[in-house]
């Protein structure tokens, strides 16, 4: 089925505006992309397929009353969306083998979970230990100052020699940025590959 | 039958918003664009992690449980390791390909006599090497004595013959000389006066062929310790290369 963009936007920018009705026809017009990713990610018999269709769809529909605006891509967007919750509950099931699922119970996570809500207090500690350690000293010596020190960032930007704050603010996202690469490194994986065990 | 996928990282869904995602730190944000961004860190993996760490980090070095304070020796030897792999990898490398295109390489065969060791020997080209078919040079070392020399070139088979002389241990071999690509020559050294050398003693084997194949006898053939120069610099460099990555 072709998807048809135009009835798409048209019925987001109705859900945007209030209309409850057209969030039928989005999600009816992004499940086929949904699923597809969903299926093709998740085995054939695996119990949360379908959960984590509906709730990357509801995920969205909240997604654009909370904004108010439409993604540039919407199917881009409900792809990336339903790819990280599919991500979310594979790194949940690897990282918990072997465990017993009762005992987990209270703990576990839906996949609408932030990724650090995976991992415990101790193992977040030390990879974030690991990655602020692993920063160069500029980036440390910022993140320092604002954590630490709490200095103003008016101070820092004019110890900095920058025209804006907004610099300071920059700065501090790219340093956090290596942080991010660091634990989807050491923790979340950089490659993907696909392996069939029979 | 199961299917695994191997971990991988978590994606922004609308990288144009989530590279904007660090506003939500400046006090005095518009309320509207305020809206769009935390609703798109609520949606967005990876802007979550992000901004999880932010928060996770900053209560972490409050407390006292991670210190951010002198430049950990482990992490700035370990950038000195890469940036000094990386300048020895480039200074090697380079040599050693300084080395396989000026220098003369080593003759074919490691067991192979080299003609006319004791008193003269030709330096350039070495026995076996492979020379380019239009202009070369041919040179070899002093005869004490000699006030000129002669050098004859044959094919193998005897039916090409050149013949140069020079007052100097160095002649070039004219373009119009008829080297033909992917044939053996022998070049014969004769000294005047004719006593110096005993006749024929003095010769070389060298092969004519195309730029590619006398570049890759130059590398085939380099002196091992321009080899070894060489696998030395890309060691380093894969290890630079993985430093910087980490």
């Amino acid at each position: 089925m072709t998807l048809d963009r135009k009835a798409l936007k048209r019925d987001i920018a109705a859900y945007v505006s209030g209309d409850d009705a057209a969030g039928r026809g989005v999600c009816a017009t992004l499940d086929v992309e949904v699923r597809g990713v969903v299926y093709a990610f998740l085995s054939a018999n695996d119990p949360d397929r379908d959960d984590i269709v509906q709730d990357t769809l509801l995920a969205i529909l909240q997604y654009l009353r909370a904004s108010g605006v439409s993604p540039d891509n919407p199917e881009a967007f409900a792809v990336t969306c339903a790819l990280n919750r599919c991500r979310n509950l594979y790194h949940w099931r690897r990282l918990r083998q072997g465990v017993d699922i009762d005992e987990m119970a209270g703990r576990i996570p839906c996949a609408d979970a932030s990724p650090l809500d995976l991992l415990d207090a101790q193992e977040t500690r030390n990879l974030l230990a690991e990655a602020l350690a692993s920063l160069d000293p500029d980036c440390r010596r910022l993140l320092r100052d604002i954590y630490l020190e709490e200095t103003s960032i008016e101070i820092l930007r004019r110890k900095a020699g920058l025209s804006s704050v907004q610099g300071i603010y920059h700065r501090k996202n790219i340093c956090l940025k290596k942080v991010m690469k660091f634990f989807n490194r050491r923790r979340f994986g950089s490659r993907y590959t696909r392996r069939t065990r029979r | 039958m199961t299917t695994e996928h191997s971990a991988t990282s978590y994606e922004c869904v609308d990288p144009n918003v989530g590279e904007e995602i660090w506003r939500l730190d400046i006090p005095n944000l518009d309320a509207v664009l305020r809206r769009e961004l935390e609703a798109h860190v609520l949606v967005c993996h990876a802007c979550r992690l992000h901004r999880d760490l932010d928060a996770c980090a900053r209560r972490l070095v409050r407390d006292g449980e991670i210190d951010l304070g002198a430049t950990p020796a482990a992490a700035s030897w370990s950038s000195g390791l890469a940036r000094a792999a990386g300048i020895a990898a480039t200074l090697a490398i380079v040599a050693s390909l300084v080395g396989v295109l000026f220098l003369p390489p080593r003759p074919v065969g490691a067991d192979m006599a080299v003609r006319g060791e004791v008193e003269a020997r030709f330096t350039r080209p070495v026995e076996g090497q492979v020379v380019p078919a239009g202009a070369c040079c041919l040179s070899w070392t002093e005869v004490p004595g000699a006030t000129r020399y002669e050098v004859r070139i044959t094919d193998r088979d005897g039916d090409f013959t050149w013949t140069g002389t020079t007052d100097r241990n160095r002649i070039d071999l004219p373009e119009d000389a008829g080297l033909t690509e992917g044939a053996a020559y022998k070049a014969v050294l004769s000294a005047r006066p004719v006593d110096l050398l005993p006749p024929g003693r003095t010769s070389v084997a060298f092969r004519s062929g195309t730029s590619f194949e006398v570049a890759a006898h130059r590398l085939r053939w380099a002196q091992r310790w321009i080899h070894g120069l060489g696998l030395a610099g890309l060691f380093l460099l894969a290890l630079a290369v993985v430093r910087w990555r980490e």
